[in-house]
Formats: C-alpha cells, structure tokens, sequence
C-alpha cells in the first residue's frame, strides 16, 4: 500500500513487529522510521500513532523534542557539524563560512540539487578531535575549511558514481 | 603500562591489554571473575557493601555514594530496573564512548553485578543518539557475546540469578542526561524531568525502583569487587578515592582522556598528560565539567581534581571534562556559546530555563554586536539571580555558573564590548510599546 | 492533634491541614492565595511555572537524640531549604514553617513574572482575558511595570491559530503552563492538545481530525491563566468588567452543571461553569457552553398566533387566549374532560410543570397528561424515587473502595460531565468502574471492566449480576432482613439466572459476570448508572433496585442509582407528576389513570383537544404528526415555529431558560435554582405564565405573581420538596465551604456559587425506619433469536439535529448528518468507503445514508445517530426503540 506521495506503509510492518512486546518503545520505532523514509512523514506518524494507542500529539511531541527527528524531506547526504565549546573554540564558524561560500546554504537547510543538507549539532562528544564533522556516517575531526569542502564534494561525486554504476 | 601515576589503568585497561573488547581477550586478562566471586561467594548485600566501602562515588556529575544509592532501592517491590546512564552530552565529555568501545565488557560486568545487588533482572543502557553506530555495533557485539557465554540471561554462571541487558538510543536532547528526563525517554516519552520526590530508587522507571548510574560508575565495580575496598582507596583522596578519567579538551596540545587518581592537580593533566596549552599560550579559564561548570582561572592551576577541592575552588568537579580556554579565546564569546547551548538544549517545562536562557541569549547576542550597554552587562547579571535556585532541574541551574564566573572573571571583556554600545541609541521601550498595542488592535 | 492531620505555620498563621496537602492548598485555608499558573486544584501538580516559590522549613532534628533541636526560648530551630520550594508540588509536614511574603519569596516570584512577560505581547487592551487575567492580575500586584526585555527579540507565533472551530489560540500569549493539555489528558480524557519541540520554541497544537476533537474544549479557554485561549463565541465579545453575571443551570441534558451567563446590553455573551462540586465542579461541555444562542434567535417567536383560514396569524394574547379558554371548555362541554389531552417537554422547569399538571388535574378534570415522548418514554419511571443515589452523593469525591456500574449508556455523549465524573473517579481516583454496554463507548477506556452484551439483554445482565451476587453469597442479609421484604422469592426467580445461562444469552463470560457482581457487592461504596440503550424495560429498573438493595448499596451518600435522563428536567417532569397515573410526589391517581403520551400520539385516542408546550411530537414521527393533525384543537408553548407548531390552532411565545427564573431537578435528584440572564424576544411570557393565564380563562383563579410563588405551594403540596423555596435554593454557599471547597485559581468566574437541594428516597428513609421496600422480580422480555442481519443502533449523540442547538452557528459543522456508523471490516465487505451511501431496510421500511468507518464500532453493528435530520434511524427503530436487526447494502 504506496500513498500518494510514494510513502509506503507498509515498510512499516516489520518495525512494528519488531517492537510488538516493548513497552515505550516509541522513540527506537520513530529511528526505525526515519531510517526507512529518511524522514517522518506525516502518513507514518498517524500510523505509529494509531499502532501504539498513543495520540498523534504526543507522536508529534516526542517526533519534534527530540533533535535527531525530522519531519521534513532532507538531502541525499547530510553533513553534521559540531558547534559545541570545545569544536567551536577550534573554528566550526569557518567551517559554516566555506560551506555557505561553496554551496550557498546556511545550517538547517539543503542545496537547490537535493545533494546536501548541513546540519550544527550540539557537541558530538568528540571534542579531542576538534572541530568535528560527520558526513553521512562518517566522522572527520580536526576539519580544516578548504579541506571539509574537498571532501564533501569527493564523497557526493563518488556517491552519484555508485548510483551510476 | 599505565601512567606515570597509575602502574596499571583501572578502567581504560584497554590502554594495557589488546582486544580486551573482545571477550575472549576480556576473559583472558580475568574478565567476569568478580562476576564469579561475587555469585559463588558473595549475597547481594555484600556485593553493595563493598561498593559503600570502597567510597565509589557517581562518575556522573554529582558524585553521590554509589553503594548507598543503590542501599536504598526497596526489597519488596518488583520489578527492579538498572539504568546505565549513557548519554554522554556535557560538552567536553568523551569517556564513556572511549570505555563502551574499548573496554565494554569491564562495563558489562559492573551492570551484572549492580543487578545482583539490588535484585534487578532488567538493564538498559541509555545512550545519546551520536553513539548509534557504536550502539548497533561493537557494543551490541558485546552483549551478544556476554549473553553467547552465559554472562547474560538465564541462570547466569549456574546461579540463580538471571538478567538482561537491553541497549536503548536516544535521539538528540541534552536533558536526557537528567535521571529522571532519562527516564521519561527510555519510556517513550518527551525527554522533561520528573518531580522529585519520588525519587527514582522508589519510582524510577515505569514507577519501579531504578538505580541510575553511570558508564564509568559502574565500570568501577568489578575491580573494586575483585580487589576489595581496601585496594580501591590507595588511589585518590580519603573522600574521593579511586581513579577517574578526565576529559581533556580546548587550546591544548594533545587533548584527550586521561585517567588518573582523583586528587591530582589541574596543573598535572594540563601540562604532563596535554603537553601543555597550544604556542605555550598562557592559560585563562578552566571549565572543569564542560559548560555546566563554574570557570576557574589560571591560579586554579594547583587545585586538585576530587569532589572537595573543587567544590572548595567555587567550581565542582562534575563529569571532569576540562575544557581549557587560553588569552586568544574572547571570554564573552564563549560564554555565549555556552548560553546558546543551554537555549538550545532547554526542554521548555520551566519558565525559568526556558524565558532566562532565551533571554541571556539575547542580550549576549546585542553585547556582541556591539549594541549592549553597560546595562545589559548588569542585566545579565540580574537574569542569572532570577534563574539561580528557581529551576526545575539541573540544566537549568547549569547555566548560572559559567554566566556568573565568566562576569566576575572577564568583566573588562564585557565592559569593553557595552561601551561601544553605550554610543548607540537605546529604543524609547514607551514607544515600542505603543507600536506594539496599535499592530496588535489593528489586527482586530 | 489527630494522626491525620498536619499542623503548620503560613506566614506566622497556624494551620491545620489533612495529610499529604500541599502547601498552595494549606495557604488557601487561611485565605493566604499563594501565586500559581500550572497548578490546578483539579489536575496533578507539575511544578512548572515556578510562581508559586516559597521559603520553606522544616524543625531540625538533633542527630543523636532523634528530638527536635530547640532554641534558648525552648522554641523548635526551624532549619530553612537552601532553595526555595514550589508550593504546588510539595507537601505539608508537621511543624512546617513557610514563608509566603517574605521579602526573598516575593523576589523570586517577581523574578518568575518577569520570566513570563519576556515573550508575552503586553496587548491586553485588545485580550479577551483582560480583566480576569491571573497574569495581568500578578503583574500589576508584583510588578515589574516596564518591561526590560529587548523588543526586537520577542519570540513570534502567529497571532490566531484556530485550534479546531471553537478555540482559537494565540501561542505569544501562551505561557507553556499546559494546563489545557493535562485538561484533556486528565480530566477530559481527549488527548487532543500536545506540545510539540521544547524550549523557548515549544507551542501548542491538535493533530486530532476534526482538530481539537473533545466535547469539553471550552473548558481550556476557563483554566487558561492568559489569554493564549479564547472561545470562538466570546472572542472579542465583551470586556470581562462590563459583564452582568446571573447565576443560572444548563438546560441541556439531566446533569445541570451549574453555569454563569454573562450579559451586556440584553445579550449573552457567553457562558461559563459554576463551581458546584457536587454537579459539575468547575467543568461544562462544549455543547452547554456554546448552545445558548436560541435565547436570543431572530427565529424565535416574539407573538401569538392563531390559525384564520389555515394560516397562522399574529394575534394579541387576548384573543389568542380567549380562544384557548373557549375552544378548551368547548371540548369539555362535548367530550367530557376526557376529550382533552397535554403533553409537556421535559425542559420545562418545575414550576411551569406543576401547574401543567394543575390545570388538567384541578380545573380541566382529566390524567391525560405526560412528559415521555419518543426515547423519553422508555426510561425510568419511579426508580430514582425508591433507590436513588442517597443525599450528598458527590462523584468529585468517589475514589478507591467505591464500585460504579455503568449499563446501556454512552456518557461521554449523553450526559458529557457526568462522565468526565465517573471517568474521574476510576481513572484519577481509583474507583472500580465497570461499564455494561451493547457497543464499545470512550468509557471503556477508563473502566476495568468492559461487559459488552447482546443488544436486548441488559437485563438478563442485571438479573445475571444480581443471581451471582446471591450464588457467591455477597448479599448484605442484615440490611435485607431490616430493610426489605420478598427475597425469598427473589432468590427463588432468580435460580433461571445462572451465571452459565446468563453468560449463554448475553453474550458475556460468565466469569466476567461473577467478577463484576463480587467487585461491585463488596465495594464500599456502589452506584448504578443506567441509560436509554439498556432498553424499556421495567424489568431491567426492577432487577437494578434489587442489586442495589440486596448488596446494601442504597440508601446513603454514594450508594443507588442513577438515570441518564434525557432532557434538563426529566427528573422534575416525574417529580411533578405529569404522568398519566402519579400526582405529584408520585402518590397514585385516584381512580383510572389518564392517558400516555405514547396513547395520546397514536391515534384513535379519543382526543378533541391539546396543549403541548416545550415539546415537538410531529418532528419525531409520521404517526405522530398524523395523530396531531386529527385533532379538533391544538395549542402549542413554543419558542420556535416547530414542526408541531405548524400544524397548532393557536401558538404561544414562550421565554428560554435563560429570560425567566425557576428550577430543574437533576438527575440526581438535585433541585436547582435559575435567575434571568437576558429579557425575552417581543411578547413572549414564561410558560408557567401562560397556564396561569389558561387556567384563568377556564375559570379557575390562580394567583401566582412569580415562578417563587409557584415553588412555595410546590413546598406545601409535594412533601418531596419541602424546605425548597427559592430563598434556599439561592441561598449563598457558606464562607467555610468556600474556602475549603472552592477554587478560584485561573477560574475566571465570579458569581456566587449555591448548590441546590436534593430531596430523599425511600430507601433513605426507610434506613431511618421507615416503610420496607419490596424487592421486585418482573420476568423480561424475551430475547429474539438470531437473525441474519446487522443490528443497528439509534444512539444518542451530544451535537445532535435539536432545534436549539440548530442557532448556534460555532458548533454548526459538529452538528450530526444523517450517518451510518460501520467498522472498517463490514465497510471493506460491502464494499464501501467514507461517504459512500448504503440502504439499511427493515420490515418493508428503508433509508439511504452514508457510511462513517469508526473504530469503536463492532463486526456486525452498526450505529446511526438519533435526532437528524429526517430523523433516519428512528424509522427503523421507531421513536421510542433503540435498536432494530437490519439489513444494510450497498447502494
């Protein structure tokens, strides 16, 4: 059962089975969610919703309180910079800097391509590798400006390779 | 093996012994034998005993007695959870991630056996979001093992006690760290604090007795459990005994954990252990629990790191996450930063954290651009007072400390920055409020 | 010093105080009103606001001798909390010392208000809320006046954001205390509100669909501290000190929740509850609040009317009551005073259907009277009278220890703020709450116990209960055997009750059964409520009596029964005797009883005559119609040109609720007084006025000034409601309840609250000594077999097609359509979806209507709502029916 904006439901079903027998399990179910459609459609929070017996507020309550759920469609890669003490001591600022020189994009949002979001999160509790960076799952500490936008540009390219091939 | 001031590390043993994350390696370097001590020769309650003995206190912050915490989860109520506190989100704090994927089973065994001493058959380990890849990965790995070797589960070396470890992610919110936030997130809810009382010893999870501890806390116990009180109290102070890793971050050389006995000076993980501050800069504040603490400035550099002296110092010791700011870091700046954070990381239950976190941003944000006034600097000030003892939980007082040290440390920085602003003109607030009644009746 | 209460000091005021009080309430004792926003005496304490911050200490304890320290007076050391405390969340403790206005509590409480005020646009000129604003109130008494906070800064949300079609919210006034979400989460029990993200970006929202989905929205917009929530009605209404305020009671349904209608300039702006904790406590539905709009209606009728050449014509009074009295005594003269017949609505008050009654009985001659029309005829007739819930029953109260039965009633529908009592007593306070019912209703999820049995065996439930109280040997012997006569034959009837029968029939595990019956004869405490949907059955009244006698559970506070009546005054309706067969005070009629109302509608009764006032017999039925218009003569006392109207030789105006003054008789038997809010629309007069005024022309002369007037003979005549005049009825709770019971935190009402009066029942008196009640046995219906097909149920809805409610055009799209409710199974087999048409026929009879997929409805039941237009379901039903096998296909 595919809705109307390609969001299918029924990826659903093996998460819930999953998580049948534990109790509040609402937050590893939403993760689950976000893992499958990149974000939390709205389709998939009434459906939580209704699986669990708890209203669509409180799902949108927990969805929204939480830093690491979305509720909007993202970019293909996400890059996570750290702006905690200790990174922004060591420079994330010039990292945002290069960022909004070479894609035109401020933290929260996504290229015009749907290639990439950038994100500031709140101390990744690397601070020894100093400015940290996580591009998709990958972490890159001790980031330097020139350098992030090299790799960046590297690991899409590389990304639309595979999807090429 | 070791540091200068540790033959052997006690918790970072990983840092002695190759693949001691694997249980075979665990094992063979006597691994869950004070798991096997403790059931084959141990009843629960001496197993808490020896905890209280040996002085072991919190590891996460408050520093609370661990063996009298977990003295008063009540007998005659079931079930009984353990929750491992996880959610390693004071910025400048890294070590539980260095122990979970290191030395993971040292932490396994310390769940084992805190469940056996308060007769609790369930454990979660709650961890912050970013450690999704350590949690799905080499920390599940772990537990599969421990559980594959009978460590975990039922009838646990043949006893009779039988427990199991859950690991359960969060998703993103500072608070969570709070116990009682943690507790309403591990049950699926909005991560905000409780009331206390109850407190979670007698209404914790789902309202059950909960001992919450954390990582480092727990990983303390099977050496102290093998080795007994006595051992344990030759490292540290006589009130703060025992080791403890600081994490050490900021304008030094070589950043990073260290673990070394309680009681050593700030001077000694600076410069022995972080080679020193970058270009051999001077010092000029210490945040010794990451942007919780009080700063403490450079004739600080001889205070020990235990509970006492740093709670003597006007800081505290906290999570031990030193972040350390020389003469080229801008005070306002980083105080900023730190304020930004607690605004950011509010969850919004008490209009104290809420309004005052929000509004300091804002007023950090005019001084900065150079629009403040030698009023805003007092105004500060002010917001702090209303702040201070007024919260609901902890992070919201978190934020009083680095504000008011910050003012009382660097007040040249944020005079000289509300001087420039001086020189502006101030808005007449009488015509902003006649501005604003019109707007709003002209939306009528 | 008694073990159960704690003594403390408030500011140097002693207090003395139950156990596990918290501080902001032990402060209220002593009128000390302790500053709060989230706190609210009715919901659990939060703690969030942090206004209410106070010094607190506590007598230090010497370490080694366990005794408390003492001073060199020999006064114990009070040792102070290095932080200050919320006076909310914590509770009182022996020898207690705090301090409310000392000079550091009232700076932290300014420091909180100033908090407040960051984000809070300071536009209470325009704010519905200025006036009675707890946070304008604390502001101007703490101060600060000006606001240090950078305008530039303050946080935007958008200014109206309508949460659903009745509140609209405006989130920069919102202060986060969430009362209105725990509203709906503990009280309403309709988690239609949430917050969503946190910190300073944490706003209010309803994902529900219709948003803001709960029958008791409006009472967010009352415990709102600001002006964040603001009804659709009032909303720029009025400003709050320019409000007349006239103590009334809602003429909605059977509970009478006890409201305030505030006026200005002949109009009524809007309506809030008035605290009456035995009724309503501090809550009203949306659908009393916001229904009041007939009262002022340009639809109404402002004259009389007459019939000339088949139209009605205005007319003065005169003639139109000239030709009442002619026509009326014509009749009589022909047919004997047999000839003529009355029905009357049960929203009348007391006083106009005492003398209703008065002028058939006393100056016409004849019994031919009722009240029951439609679903009304199938309820209760006299239960209330024998075992109803005893005096000073209080449901705000019923908690742990107390069983409540719940049979054949959807209350969150019916009779909305009783169930947000009962709900509370189980959910909040842990009352056992069993809820009997043909078909799933909200109630299910607050009740322990779920009995779902076939439709039309309510009463072989009741009767399987009652056996298995007898079987398990519950029974109160000794309260029987002083109490009661005929158990033996009872015992002996009920031997076919077997629980395994009974379970057989029914449909319910006989386990089940006998779990219910133990829970509810041992609870301390037991009340049984009943509803339309257990049937019309005098066998089901007369099994619940005998479950109420035989397990002691009749005859005091919290023990007895309770009818879900339908109208404001059912319970009067009974009281004063407009029955065909009972006077006033339910004494018998002499002689042969007059005619039911079922008897006068259906035809070939004999009738030449009528007057129908209140009530609209024509809109329910075809039969009915038919039979009005086969009448000689028919007068109508109407505030609308009603269906039955329509076909009247003469039509009377009559005044609403809220133009006159009078009483209603809840369902618990509890007597309240009504003043006037507003006047009346052109010439109409009250309708007690009017009978006088009929009577007259009959030749009788009756010298009633006042509705009090009438209420004093009430006293003299009906021994029931002696002690009941107004001057008692109106009389002001007294200064001591008023401090202990009620609360006025964020409560924006003010007029001065009565509680009214409940009269006895014979079980009452009877445990005083008085007469022995029979346990009665009546043989039920027998049940049909069954019959391919679904059964559908004609259920009441809260919005239903009333014609009073019809003027009020805010809740116009939560008004039922005609609508056929079907689980999401049977839709998917007859393969049909949302609005999709079906034809549900029965007997040669069908209706076409849309098909609504709703959750709680069962495979193989379906539910149509009663009271639409078209009045769809009653055709298959019938008027007075509830529920019919039929078959349903696609259209």
């Amino acid at each position: 059962m595919t809705h109307e904006n390609g969001i299918d439901l029924a990826l659903m079903d093996e998460v819930f089975q999953k998580y049948s027998q534990q109790k509040g399990a609402l937050i590893p179910i939403l993760q689950n969610a976000q893992d499958i459609y990149g974000f939390l459609p709205q389709e998939a929070l009434q459906l939580i919703a209704d699986k669990m017996g708890v209203s669509i507020g409180k799902v949108y309550g927990v969805a929204t309180f939480y830093a690491q759920f979305y509720l909007e469609k993202r970019g293909r890669h996400i890059l996570k910079l750290c702006d905690g003490t200790a990174c922004h001591v060591k420079g994330t600022p010039l990292l945002v800097t290069a960022l909004g020189d070479g894609y035109h994009i401020q933290p929260g949002e996504t290229t015009e391509d749907g290639d990439l979001t950038i994100e500031i999160v709140y101390c990744l509790g690397s601070c020894a590798l100093a400015p940290v960076t996580i591009l998709d799952d990958q972490v890159m500490g001790r980031m330097r400006p020139e350098m992030m936008v090299r790799k960046v540009q590297k690991h899409i390219k590389d990304a639309q390779k595979a999807a090429g091939a | 093996m070791g540091n200068e001031l540790l033959e052997k590390y006690v918790l970072f043993r990983h840092r002695d012994v190759e693949d001691i994350h694997k249980i075979d390696g665990y094992t063979a370097n006597d691994g869950y034998t004070a798991l096997k001590k403790a059931l084959e020769t141990m009843k629960p309650e001496d197993v808490t005993n020896v905890v209280k003995n040996a002085g072991l206190r919190g590891r996460g912050g408050a520093g609370f007695p661990a063996g009298v915490k977990w003295s008063f989860i009540p007998k005659d109520i079931f079930p009984k959870y353990i929750v491992v506190n996880a959610d390693e989100s004071e910025p400048g704090t890294f070590k539980d991630r260095e122990i979970m994927t290191y030395n993971p089973h040292q932490l396994i065994e310390g769940i084992i056996m805190c469940a056996y001493a308060v007769g609790a058959e369930t454990a979660y380990i709650y961890g912050r979001g970013e450690f999704r890849t350590l949690f799905l990965g080499r920390l599940q790995e772990a537990v599969d093992e421990a559980y594959a070797k009978g460590f975990l589960g039922k009838n646990i070396l043949g006893s009779d006690f039988s427990m199991d470890l859950y690991l359960h992610l969060g998703a993103g919110a500072y608070i969570c760290g709070e116990e009682t936030a943690l507790l309403n997130s591990l049950e699926g809810l909005m991560g905000q604090p409780r009331s206390r009382p109850p407190f979670p010893a007698v209404e914790g999870l789902y309202a059950k007795p909960t001992v919450i501890n954390n990582v480092e806390t727990l990983t303390n116990v099977p050496p102290i459990v093998a080795n007994g009180a006595d051992w344990y109290h030759q490292f540290g102070t006589e009130r703060s005994p025992g080791t403890k890793i600081f994490s050490l971050s900021g304008r030094v050389n070589k950043p990073g954990n260290y673990e070394l006995p309680l009681g050593t000076p700030i001077r000694y993980l600076i410069e022995e252990c972080g080679g020193g501050v970058i270009d051999g800069k001077a010092v000029k504040g210490i945040l010794p629990a990451g942007a919780s603490s009080a700063i403490v400035g450079p004739e600080a550099l001889d205070v020990t790191m235990d509970y006492e002296a740093m709670a003597a110092a006007g800081t505290m010791l906290g999570s031990a996450s030193f972040i350390i700011m020389d003469e080229t870091v801008d005070a306002v700046w980083a105080a900023e930063k730190n304020v930004k954070f607690f605004k950011h990381e509010s969850c919004g239950k008490c209009s104290p954290c809420r309004e005052g976190s929000f509004w300091l941003t804002s007023v950090y944000r005019k001084l900065r651009e150079g629009r403040g006034s030698k009023k805003d600097v007092e105004m500060l000030e002010t917001i702090i007072n209303q702040m201070e003892g007024n919260c609901f939980c902890l992070l919201g007082e978190f934020t009083v400390p680095g504000v008011r040290t910050s003012l009382a440390l660097f007040r040249d920085e944020y005079e000289a920055l509300a001087r420039n602003g001086d020189e502006m003109a101030q808005p007449d607030h009488n015509l902003v409020l006649a501005e604003q009644m019109l707007n709003s009746q002209s939306k009528v | 010093m008694s073990d159960n209460t704690v003594t403390l000091i408030i500011d140097g005021h002693q207090v003395t105080v139950p156990k596990g009080t918290l501080i902001v309430d032990a402060a209220k004792q002593i009128e000390n009103e302790i500053p709060v926003f989230c706190y609210h005496t009715k919901m659990d304490p939060v703690g969030m606001c942090r206004m209410c911050l106070v010094e607190v200490g506590t007598p230090a304890i010497n370490r080694e001798t366990r005794q408390p320290e003492l001073d060199e007076a020999g006064k114990p050391v009070i040792r102070f909390f290095p932080k200050p405390m919320t006076a909310c969340t914590t509770p009182v403790s022996e020898g207690m010392v705090v301090k409310v206005d000392s000079e550091s509590a009232l700076e932290k409480r300014k420091g909180i208000l100033e908090f407040l005020l960051t984000s809070h646009p300071l536009d209470c000129p325009v704010c519905d809320k200025g006036g009675e604003c707890p946070l304008q109130d604390l502001t101007i008494r703490h101060g600060p006046g000006n606001s240090r906070f950078d305008y530039e800064d303050k946080q935007r949300f958008p200014k109206r954001y309508p949460l659903g079609d009745l509140i609209v919210l405006d989130m920069e006034r919102c202060i986060i205390c969430t009362r209105c979400v725990r509203f709906q989460e503990e009280i309403a029990h309709d988690p239609a509100l949430a917050v969503e993200n946190r910190g300073r970006r944490a706003h209010i929202v309803s994902y529900t669909d219709p948003v803001f989905d709960s029958h008791y929205s409006g009472n967010t917009a009352d415990v709102c501290p600001v002006g964040a929530l603001t009804t659709r009605d009032f909303r720029f209404g009025a400003r709050s000190w320019e409000l007349t305020n006239a103590p009334s009671v809602c003429n909605h349904c059977g509970v009478g929740c006890n409201t305030v209608l505030s006026t200005r300039t002949g109009q009524i702006k809007r309506i809030m509850p008035r605290q009456n904790e035995a009724v309503n406590e501090v809550w009203i539905c949306d659908k009393g609040r916001f229904g009041h709009h007939f009262n002022g209606s340009p639809n109404r009728l402002t004259t009389p009317l007459v019939r000339k050449d088949g139209e009605l014509v205005e007319a003065s009074w005169a003639e139109a009551l000239d030709l009442v009295g002619q026509k009326f005594a014509a009749i009589k003269e022909a047919g004997g005073a047999n000839a003529l017949g009355g029905i009357a609505g049960a929203r009348l008050s007391n006083e106009d259907l005492y003398l209703f009654q008065k002028l058939f009985r006393d100056v016409i001659g004849a019994h031919n009277i009722d009240h029951r029309v439609g679903l009304s005829a199938t309820l209760e007739d006299e239960t209330a009278y024998t075992v109803g819930v005893g005096c000073g029953t209080d449901l705000s109260r019923t908690g742990k220890g107390a069983a409540i039965l719940v049979i054949g009633s959807d209350l969150d529908q019916e009779a909305p703020v009783l169930y947000l009592r009962v709900a509370g007593a189980a959910a909040k306070r842990g009352a056992r709450l069993i809820n009997a019912g043909g078909r799933q209703t909200k109630l299910d999820a607050q009740a322990q116990t779920s009995l779902r049995y076939r439709y039309g065996t309510a009463t072989h439930l009741a009767l399987g209960l009652l056996a298995s109280v007898v079987e398990q040997k519950l029974v109160d012997e000794a309260g029987i055997e002083a109490r009661a006569t005929g158990f033996a034959e009872l015992k002996k009837a009920l031997q076919n009750y077997a629980t395994a029968k009974v379970a057989d029939v029914t449909g319910v595990d006989a386990e089940e059964i006998n779990a219910a019956a133990k829970a509810f004869a041992e609870a301390d405490n037991g009340i049984i409520i009943f509803g339309l949907e257990a049937g019309n059955d005098s066998a089901l009244r007369a099994a619940l009596e005998a479950l109420a006698l035989v397990t002691g559970h009749a005859g005091e506070a919290d023990n007895g029964l309770i009818a879900v009546l339908p109208h404001a005054n059912s319970r009067g309706a009974a009281d004063m005797g407009v029955v065909p067969d009972r006077l006033p005070g339910y004494a018998p009629v002499d002689g042969e009883a007059g005619l039911s109302a079922q008897e006068m509608l259906a035809g070939e009764s004999g009738l030449k005559g009528m007057l129908i006032a209140g009530v609209d017999p024509a809109a329910e039925s075809e039969a009915y119609q038919a039979a009005l218009e086969g009448l000689d003569f028919l007068v109508v006392q109407e505030l609308f040109l009603t269906e039955t109207a329509k076909l009247a030789d003469v039509v009377l105006p009559v005044k609403g609720a809220a133009e006159r003054d009078g009483t209603f008789t809840n369902l618990e038997r509890r007597v309240q007084a009504f003043d006037i809010g507003v006047p009346a629309p052109g010439l109409a007069w009250a309708d007690w006025l009017v009978l006088v005024a009929i009577a007259g022309r009959l030749g009788a002369e009756w010298l009633y000034a006042s509705a009090d007037g009438v209420m004093a003979e009430i006293t003299q005549q009906v021994p029931l409601y002696a002690g009941m005049e107004f001057e008692n009825l109106t009389a002001p709770v007294s200064l001591e309840r008023k401090t202990s019971h009620y609360i006025y935190e964020g409560m924006s009402f003010t007029a001065d609250a009565r509680e009214g009066v409940q009269w006895p029942t014979l079980a009452e008196n009877n445990a005083e000594g008085g007469p022995k009640l029979p346990l009665r046995f009546i043989e039920p219906a027998p049940v049909a077999g069954d019959e391919d097909g679904f059964t559908l149920v004609g259920s009441r809805f809260l919005y239903d097609g009333g014609r009073l409610l019809a003027e009020s055009q805010v809740v116009e799209s939560r008004i039922r359509q005609p609508q056929i409710l079907l689980s999401k199974l049977d839709a998917q087999r007859l393969g049909v979806a949302n609005g999709d048409e079906v034809t549900v026929s029965q007997n040669g009879v069908s209706v076409a209507l849309p098909v609504k997929i709703n959750r709680m409805v069962a495979e193989g039941t379906a539910v149509a709502p009663r009271n639409v237009a078209g009045r769809p379901v009653e055709k298959l039903v019938g008027p007075g029916g509830v529920y019919a096998t039929v078959k349903v296909e696609k259209t």
